[in-house]
């Protein structure tokens, strides 16, 4: 399934910059694998786990509107999730260079049923949307697949 | 006859050699910038060419805010290149808008001083020193608030407008081999001028306020630059609407803090605080205080979400709602915030509908 | 091979005798910087600048200093520190006079220093026994001639990757392969204008 190698020769350049800034950034924490191999890894995992990701993309997306506009109160969305909202001043420029500077802020979710809790940055949920990235192993926001398998009950 | 043995390594080590020395003797001459002449606004500096503008200008003493340090990710260290700046680069287009372009603004950490050449930098940037200064205390003000007080060494003073912050520089730790820079609202008496107070607010996983709460010690020597910031008292006879949640409190305090009795009677402040619970609540007591000895001065801590054992009689409901509540007219007044982006936006919002002009309220751009 | 002009070489090196095509040379960036179209073009633009400079110089190094020494077979080891110590000049050179180009170059050149088709141009002139100008017009010919191919291969993959459903078994470097080689066997229609070897 992961076919392309692991060495700098043969990937992407523009790949090791983000790889690098990643890295700087504590993105990819304890992560021994390449970003070219993580990004594959975690797509082979994704396709194994059988997990429609636009679906989840767009539960956490609709998680992050209705959390910010609860400014740090607790929401209740359709009795099944709670969601809250944190948020500190500053702004962070997306590390893959794309011009998008997300707010310092982290959504926590809660699912009532399963009482399994979640909590991703609002520039994780953009990282994992546009690049695929789901961050690397030990990184403090890093987006489980399993994990989130388990808390949307898929 | 050992000559034929000799012969393949010697050449070798030869080619090696003289390649060696073209690479060498291109660094001396094409890396060599000599001595360049670089404007700011209108003073004319002469600086060693070939590096950043951002490094080149820390040399002359003028500190521009960054706070990546230079790695092209923060964005913060804008200015408007006026002449001697080639093309935009490629590391710093994503981080430039559609504004700058026009405005040939461009970041001070990439572009490089290679020949005559002139920027422009807000006046005040002039003003911004780089202070070394020990914690003298560090105390819990709310179970992830700290109150953060540091002696200036060199220089010894610092002059600032309530209502400024200043930048602060953490050290590496742990796995972080970086340091960064982030900017905190002073929140001391200004007249105090040998010391610098913060108030800091723990975010999660962050750089700096994971150092700031972990690992630094009183005692321990710091590096802070500033004043930086345009959030301070204007001169006026309107009613001041003060609002801040969290560490928002920091500049706030420094403005009431630094205002006279008189103006105080004229200006006639309403401070609204905005919290959770009351173990997100500080400084109440510093500020009952303040209101028995100003009558005029008047504190509204209100809780979002009080717990049952709160035993909390106050007011209650999101800060919007309460500001509505008492000041329902408020066309002569003006707003001060500080506090989370999305806490402003929702402020602005309501201060506008209560008849406040957008032009007079005020707050920190750097969110 | 005095009778082949220059010019012809020139042609031959980019159409007929494509460095990247006919030989599969310098495969590994090919596959992987092919993904889009600008920074295929970025590292193109590299090669050919590389290309041309060290083409000349390992043929000044062959016959100036290994064929009077005898120490022909140091060839490759030659070779390679001077592509090496070229690249790093070539890099000087490009961060004094555009600041724009070394930032978008910055990245490639290192690359190009372990790319295969740069040391492999430089055999082929020596094996060919090109003289001094058909060396130039082979060094620059074989550069442009593999920009030409990953330009070809980066924009067929920018379309594909938004019109083409391609079978999950065949994704990444297996379409890519299948595809080089079809471009492979394009380039051989060129074979009948002119041939060199």
């Amino acid at each position: 399934m992961t076919s392309l190698p692991d060495r700098p020769v043969k990937a992407d350049p523009k790949l090791f910059e983000i790889e690098e800034k990643l890295r700087q950034g504590n993105y990819l924490k304890d992560e021994n694998r390449s970003l070219n191999r993580l990004l594959e890894d975690d797509a082979a995992l994704i396709a194994s786990l059988n997990m429609d990701m636009a679906f989840v993309i767009s539960q956490l997306d609709m998680f992050y509107k209705e959390a910010s506009e609860g400014l740090g109160e607790p929401v209740l969305l359709e009795n099944s999730y709670e969601v809250s909202f944190r948020e500190d001043r500053g702004k962070i420029a997306c590390p893959w260079g794309d011009k998008f500077f997300a707010p310092k802020a982290v959504v926590y979710a809660r699912n009532i049923k399963t009482g399994a809790t979640l909590r991703f940055s609002v520039l994780g949920l953009h990282m994992l949307k546009r690049h695929g990235f789901f961050q690397g192993q030990g990184s403090p926001f890093r987006l489980e697949p399993k994990e989130l398998k388990s808390f949307f009950e898929l | 006859m050992y000559l034929s043995y000799l012969l393949p390594p010697l050449a070798i080590a030869g080619l090696a050699t003289a390649l060696a020395i073209i690479i060498l003797l291109a660094e001396r001459y094409l890396m060599d910038y000599g001595e360049v002449e670089l404007k700011v606004n209108d003073k004319l500096y002469k600086v060693k060419g070939g590096s950043t503008v951002l490094s080149t200008l820390k040399q002359e003493k003028i500190f521009i805010p960054s706070a990546c340090g230079g790695r092209a990710t923060c964005a913060y260290c804008k200015v408007t290149a006026v002449k001697g700046f080639g093309e935009v680069l490629p590391t710093e287009a994503p981080l430039l808008t559609k504004e700058d372009l026009t405005k040939n603004v461009r970041l001070a950490c990439q572009i490089k001083v290679k020949n005559n050449c002139e920027i422009r930098i807000p006046d005040e940037l002039f003003s911004i020193r780089e202070f070394r200064a020990r914690v003298d205390s560090i105390t819990d003000l709310t179970y992830d608030i700290k109150h953060f007080i540091f002696r200036l060494l060199s220089p010894p003073e610092i002059e600032y407008k309530p209502g400024q912050y200043i930048q602060f520089q953490s050290q590496p730790y742990g796995d972080v081999s970086d340091s960064v820079y982030r900017a905190y609202s002073m929140c001391g008496l200004a007249s105090e001028r040998n010391q610098v107070e913060l108030m800091v607010r723990l975010v999660p996983e962050g750089i700096c306020t994971t150092y700031m709460f972990k690992h630094l010690k009183a005692g321990n020597e710091v590096i802070i630059t500033g004043p930086y910031g345009d959030f301070y008292l204007r001169d006026s006879n309107r009613r001041m609407v003060c609002i801040a949640g969290g560490s928002g409190m920091a500049p706030i305090r420094a403005i009431l803090l630094a205002m006279t009795p008189e103006e105080i009677e004229r200006r006639r402040p309403i401070f609204f605080f905005g919290a959770r619970s009351r173990k997100d609540l500080f400084l109440v007591d510093e500020w009952r205080e303040f209101e028995a000895r100003h009558p005029a001065f008047k504190f509204v801590p209100a809780l979002s979400g009080p717990e049952p054992d709160d035993d909390w009689t106050g007011a209650t409901g999101r800060i919007t709602d309460v500001v509505a509540q008492f000041v329902p007219d408020a066309k002569d007044c003006e707003g001060y915030l500080c506090g989370s982006p999305g806490m402003l936006n929702a402020c602005v919002e309501i201060l506008c509908k209560l008849g406040v002009d957008e032009e007079q309220i005020y707050y920190d751009k750097f969110a | 091979m005095q009778e082949i002009g220059a010019f012809v070489i020139f042609f031959a090196s980019i159409f007929t005798s494509n460095i990247l095509l006919t030989n599969f040379l310098g495969m590994c960036s090919y596959l992987s910087v092919s993904r889009e179209i600008k920074t295929a073009w970025g590292l193109g633009i590299a090669v050919v600048f590389v290309m041309t400079i060290t083409s000349i110089a390992n043929y000044v190094v062959y016959y100036n200093i290994l064929v009077p020494l005898k120490l022909e077979y140091l060839e490759y080891i030659a070779f390679i520190i001077v592509i090496a110590a070229l690249v790093q000049v070539v890099e000087m050179i490009i961060e004094r006079t555009s600041d724009r180009l070394y930032a978008s170059l910055g990245i490639f050149l290192p690359l190009i220093t372990v790319n295969c088709a740069v040391l492999g141009a430089a055999l082929f002139l020596i094996i060919r026994k090109y003289d001094f100008y058909q060396s130039l017009a082979y060094g620059a010919g074989s550069g442009i001639g593999w920009m030409l191919a990953i330009m070809a291969l980066a924009g067929i993959r920018a379309k594909m990757s938004r019109r083409s459903k391609v079978i999950p078994a065949l994704e990444g470097p297996g379409i890519v392969l299948i595809i080089t080689g079809i471009i492979a066997l394009g380039f051989i229609g060129f074979s009948g204008i002119v041939q060199i070897n």
